[in-house]
């Protein structure tokens, strides 16, 4: 799949953009802070509806304006082309809706709706913090990539979020006297509902995401070394836990086990909202070790790195079309390997986005089979070479 | 910046308190109200102050009625053998407007929620059970919306009732009637499908 236009109105330090960007790869150039990284944004955005770098969706918007838009063209081969907007409305605007999504022109009731029109992977350099950063970082990664690929998830996650936050007040009733306990009950019942699926949906993503993984970790190592992915749960959930329904039953029994901690504490203690993934790393999987612990950052560069390929396979598996791959400010941290294998990338054959501060630090064959856009101030402008 | 004259944004302000009223909204209706003739002005105000003189909730069901008892309650042709369960008088109408339903209602005020002070004590529950306890129930009905408050809400009540009344039922969601599913949003798609049942 591909996006032959795009349109920006607002967004960011755009005003207004319009370009037409080619099928293969995209050089987009730059000195810092003119809006390269924006144009990437937007695309990530009509993946999975939200930024990936804003803390708020509002501040997408351009500053003084009332919303932003983004439109694009989409191309893809076996679902026919679409045209997709969404619009985000600034702080305070006017009228109530915050986010609206068009397909086609046509209005959609939910703003989940535009999921699965169109598929992104992005690259960034801050992806080493999946690796080494804190569990929130691994469970950021986790609801961004599923709810890309799956609509269930996003309105689960939705749900727990809501219910564990009613839960979490009512526990700290509880526990100041407040109020009663007798209808913790059902807020734990609730918070199963919506976690279980959940769980479900993570480790059958993992499951999957974990053989691409492993390949694609082969091959960036020169066969030297392997990656295995594991799901860990808050709580332990047997290697045959499949479905919600299993893992509700789990769950339920966990959860019974800790009641007295959680109301002593006032707070829930279980559940997807601590969830963590890990990542080994080693010569044999026998041998292999917690890389964010005992790895290299070049180890760990190296598997966040195998990790976005393994999105992008597994994506186009789910989905059965080529995402559109995103590298944004990939190059700057990286060694010769590496950066020879982002430049394979590159070039292999998808729609690809490449942001650079300059065509000079890139490969001459990488640039001759480009289309190389300027951009500067928030003004995006074409050049041949 | 030009002002309001004072009474005037005295009205723009009341508007703006209104739900779903925002600033330019709340200007356009004090504008509207501006152009109204004296007694057109004066029947709108005290429509207002009838209503907050007047209407109170029904001693049994807690439904708006500007009587002790409520019309719906006091219907002789409505069996007392079913209770429908809605959590705000609106779900009420919503709910009556289809005529399918001859039995009796209870308003809850509201749904848990914790985090806006909401627990079963702030709900119409105690008045529900003391329903039950007088007179013979045959099905109570859970109408509460499908979100997790409504869903939490339910489950309490279903746990409650249990042994008070032969049956508690709950409203099914899904797929609106007559409408095509290439129209149905993903949301109500999606839990349509996880509440399909066997034909």
């Amino acid at each position: 799949m591909r996006v032959s236009r795009l349109e920006l109105t607002d967004f960011r330090n755009y005003r207004t953009l319009k370009f037409s960007p080619a099928p293969g790869l995209n050089l987009v150039i730059g000195p810092n802070a003119q809006g390269k990284t924006n144009i990437l944004e937007s695309l990530y955005a009509l993946a999975t509806t939200r930024s990936h770098r804003a803390r708020r969706d509002t501040d997408m918007v351009r500053f003084g304006a009332d919303a932003a838009r983004i439109v694009a063209e989409v191309t893809r081969e076996n679902a026919g082309d679409a045209l997709l907007e969404m619009a985000i409305a600034a702080p305070n605007g006017v009228g109530g809706e915050k986010k609206l999504v068009k397909i086609n022109h046509g209005k959609q009731a939910r703003v989940t709706d535009l999921i699965g029109n169109f598929n992104a992977v992005l690259f960034s350099s801050t992806d080493i913090d999946i690796i080494r950063g804190e569990p929130e970082e691994r469970r950021r990664f986790l609801n961004y990539e599923i709810a890309q690929v799956s609509p269930r998830y996003i309105l689960a996650l939705g749900a727990y979020k809501r219910a564990l936050e009613q839960r979490n007040r009512l526990l700290k009733d509880v526990k100041y006297g407040a109020t009663g306990i007798e209808s913790l009950d059902v807020w734990t019942t609730q918070i199963i509902e919506h976690g279980s699926k959940i769980i479900e949906r993570r480790r059958a993503y993992l499951d999957k995401l974990s053989v691409h993984a492993a390949e694609v970790h082969r091959d960036l190592t020169n066969r030297t070394e392997t990656l295995t992915l594991s799901y860990a749960p808050s709580f332990p959930l047997s290697p045959d836990t499949i479905t919600a329904e299993e893992a509700a039953i789990t769950f339920k029994n966990a959860l019974a086990l800790v009641r007295r901690d959680e109301l002593s504490r006032g707070s829930t203690l279980l559940g997807p909202q601590r969830d963590d993934l890990l990542f080994y790393v080693g010569t044999s999987p026998e041998n292999a070790t917690d890389v964010k612990i005992y790895g290299s950052q070049g180890q760990q560069r190296t598997a966040a790195l195998s990790l976005r390929l393994a999105e992008r396979r597994l994506i186009k598996e789910m989905v059965g079309e080529e995402p559109v791959v995103l590298l944004d400010d990939v190059l700057s941290d990286l060694d010769e390997t590496r950066r020879g294998q982002i430049f394979a990338l590159a070039l292999s054959g998808g729609q690809t986005f490449l942001t650079a501060t300059d065509v000079q630090s890139l490969p001459a064959a990488t640039v001759a089979e480009a289309r190389i856009w300027h951009v500067n101030a928030g003004i995006v402008s074409d050049s041949e070479g | 910046m030009l002002h309001y004259a004072r009474p005037l944004a005295r009205l723009v302000a009341e508007f703006e308190k209104l739900p779903g009223v925002g600033p330019k909204s709340a200007q356009r209706l004090a504008f509207y109200i501006m152009r109204l003739s004296d007694e057109e002005a004066r029947a709108f105000a005290d429509a207002i102050l009838e209503v907050k003189a007047k209407i109170g909730y029904c001693k049994v069901c807690f439904n708006f009625t500007d009587q002790e008892i409520c019309d719906l309650c006091r219907d002789s042709r409505r069996t007392d053998d079913l209770i429908c369960v809605v959590a705000e008088p609106r779900d009420l109408i919503a709910m009556d407007k289809t005529g399918e339903f001859k039995g009796k209602y209870h308003v809850l005020g509201g749904v848990l929620a914790p985090m806006e002070g909401i627990g079963p004590d702030q709900l119409k529950i105690r008045e529900l059970l003391a329903r039950l306890h007088a007179h013979e129930v045959k099905e109570v009905i859970l109408a509460t919306n499908p979100t997790v408050e409504g869903d939490a809400t339910a489950l309490y009540l279903a746990r409650l009732l249990k042994d008070l009344t032969p049956r508690v039922t709950r409203i099914a969601h899904g797929v609106p009637v007559g409408g095509d599913l290439d129209y149905a949003d993903q949301a109500t798609l999606i839990q349509a499908f996880e509440g399909r049942r066997e034909l």
